[in-house]
């Protein structure tokens, strides 16, 4: 909760010197004329013991307690009560270790004898709203890691679909002509020599469990089941864009959202929807070398009441019409040349297939394409 | 019964090679290998096969390119063809083959017991 000047505040006041101790009590009570909650403790162990008991909006400190001393104080109090804003309260002549308070959790640091009441309690207020934003940015930093996690997680696995659709390629070819081969001499080969089938016996089951180790790769690239929860789908497109939008910046290309405001939920598995959405934002922005304008919009279909909506449209070159039909067929690319497999719509085709869903693609009149994904509510 | 023409159009030659014998040794077959993906109409206008055998991931032209002129082609675009991949799972085109997107698949590899089904099911279908 965001505190306002003049707002009563919770403080404790840890400083083992009883003068200074009264000094600080009278000072905010003064201000905030006996409203605000003081606590007082001599000792760190004291100062814990009221942390577990109270909650406090900020506490000022002495860095010489009888049982602890300097900057391993401001370490064990952030380790107790990390939402806490911390004002170091130290001597005249310690301005540089004050000043190194700031950098291992100190909000502000005092110095003894220089302040009053007014400044006082401004820098507790100064110093609460600078641990709030400070939190802040901790909780953003976490998102942004979290994003990047993710990110590299669906790179991941889309780097080994690629490549287990290559070693698949290049390893099933000399398998097959090895098992073909076996098959052949089992049926021609006559012996009385028991070796002869063993060794042949041998490179079949070789072949095969080789063979059973590209299946278990591609197995595991493939997607067959979902984990689905309730979910709106606004929320599985902003983390797609999320994910895209250097790839926007890179290209000069502008997203515009289209957002329902009262889009009802559906039971999805929200990975694998902004796995079908990176997908086609990033159709999207190959479309557009040059740039330009992607639209996405979430609705309720205007013609199923129980369907709702997802579309892409860019301004790219479009679908070329012989190319339509086979849109959706495995191994099918324009883009071979750039590395492209054609496996992309193919997944997730399968993907909105499993949610009982559709995914459907056509060239807008006004140019470009649009991709739309119908849910069931 | 008289043989039926199989034309196999795939770049792997160890694997053609071995096809054809496999194939042949059924004594249901002829069978005539094409290596080289460009040479496809014309070898198909030559032998004119009862059925195709198509791998898709080809240097120069790809699978499904050939499948288009093939189809483009008045004397050819009857013959049924089926894709032969080594990048599918058996479990996604099912143990005898599936239809996908309107073309036959068969995983590579797969038993000969599969392939020859799936041969046998699409010339029937010719028929």
């Amino acid at each position: 909760m965001e505190i306002k000047l003049n707002d009563p505040l919770r403080v404790l006041i840890i400083e083992d010197n009883q003068v200074d101790q009264a000094i600080l009590v009278a000072m905010i009570m003064e201000e905030s004329k006996g409203r605000s909650f003081v606590q007082t403790a001599d000792t760190i162990q004291a100062a814990l013991n009221l942390l577990n008991s109270y909650e406090f909006d900020v506490l000022t400190l002495d860095l010489n307690l009888p049982d602890s001393q300097g900057e391993k104080t401001i370490q064990d109090i952030t380790k107790k009560a990390p939402k806490v804003a911390i004002v170091v309260s130290t001597g005249s002549y310690e301005d540089e270790l004050g000043i190194r308070t700031l950098s291992i959790g100190a909000q502000d640091f005092l110095i003894k004898g220089k302040y009053n009441g007014y400044t006082l309690n401004k820098a507790l207020y100064y110093a609460i709203e600078r641990k709030r934003l400070e939190r802040e940015l901790f909780s953003l930093c976490e998102e942004i890691k979290e994003t990047q996690n993710q990110l590299i997680q669906i790179e991941k696995m889309q780097l080994i679909g690629t490549l287990a659709s290559g070693v698949a390629h290049e390893v099933r070819n000399p398998l097959a002509t090895v098992l073909y081969g076996v098959n052949y001499l089992y049926n021609r080969v006559e012996s009385d020599d028991a070796s002869i089938k063993n060794v042949m016996d041998s490179i079949r089951e070789a072949a095969e469990k080789a063979n059973n180790i590209i299946t278990d790769l591609l197995d595991f690239s493939y997607i067959n089941q979902l984990n689905k929860v309730e979910s709106n789908l606004n929320d599985a497109v902003k983390k797609s864009l999320s994910l895209t939008h250097h790839h926007f910046q890179e290209r000069h290309i502008q997203v515009i959202e289209k957002l329902s405001s009262d889009l009802p939920t559906v039971m999805v598995d929200v990975n694998r929807v902004v796995q079908v959405l990176v997908n086609l934002l990033m159709n999207a922005v190959h479309a557009m070398p040059k740039g330009g304008k992607i639209t996405i919009r979430s609705l309720r279909d205007p013609d199923a009441d129980d369907t709702v909506l997802i579309q892409v449209d860019d301004e790219g070159h479009g679908i070329e019409e012989k190319y339509l039909s086979k849109i959706f067929d495995p191994f099918f690319t324009t883009r071979r040349s750039q590395g492209g497999v054609g496996l992309g719509l193919f997944v997730c085709q399968n993907i909105m297939k499993l949610h009982d869903g559709g995914i459907f693609l056509k060239n807008r009149l006004e140019g470009g394409a649009r991709a739309t994904l119908t849910f069931k509510i | 019964m008289s043989t039926k023409r199989i034309l196999v159009i795939d770049d792997e030659k160890g694997f053609t090679a071995m096809l054809k014998l496999n194939l042949e040794s059924t004594g249901k077959y002829e069978v005539l290998i094409e290596n080289d993906s460009q040479n496809a109409v014309h070898t198909a206008l030559n032998f004119m096969p009862h059925l195709i055998l198509l791998d898709i991931i080809m240097p120069n032209m790809e699978g499904p390119d050939v499948a288009i002129a093939l189809q483009e082609n008045p004397l050819l675009k009857d013959i049924p063809v089926v894709f032969l991949t080594a990048t599918i799972r058996s479990s996604e085109v099912g143990d005898q083959g599936s239809r996908i997107g309107g073309h036959f698949f068969v995983a590579k590899p797969s038993s000969l017991d599969v392939l020859v089904h799936s041969i046998e099911e699409n010339l029937v279908m010719l028929n």
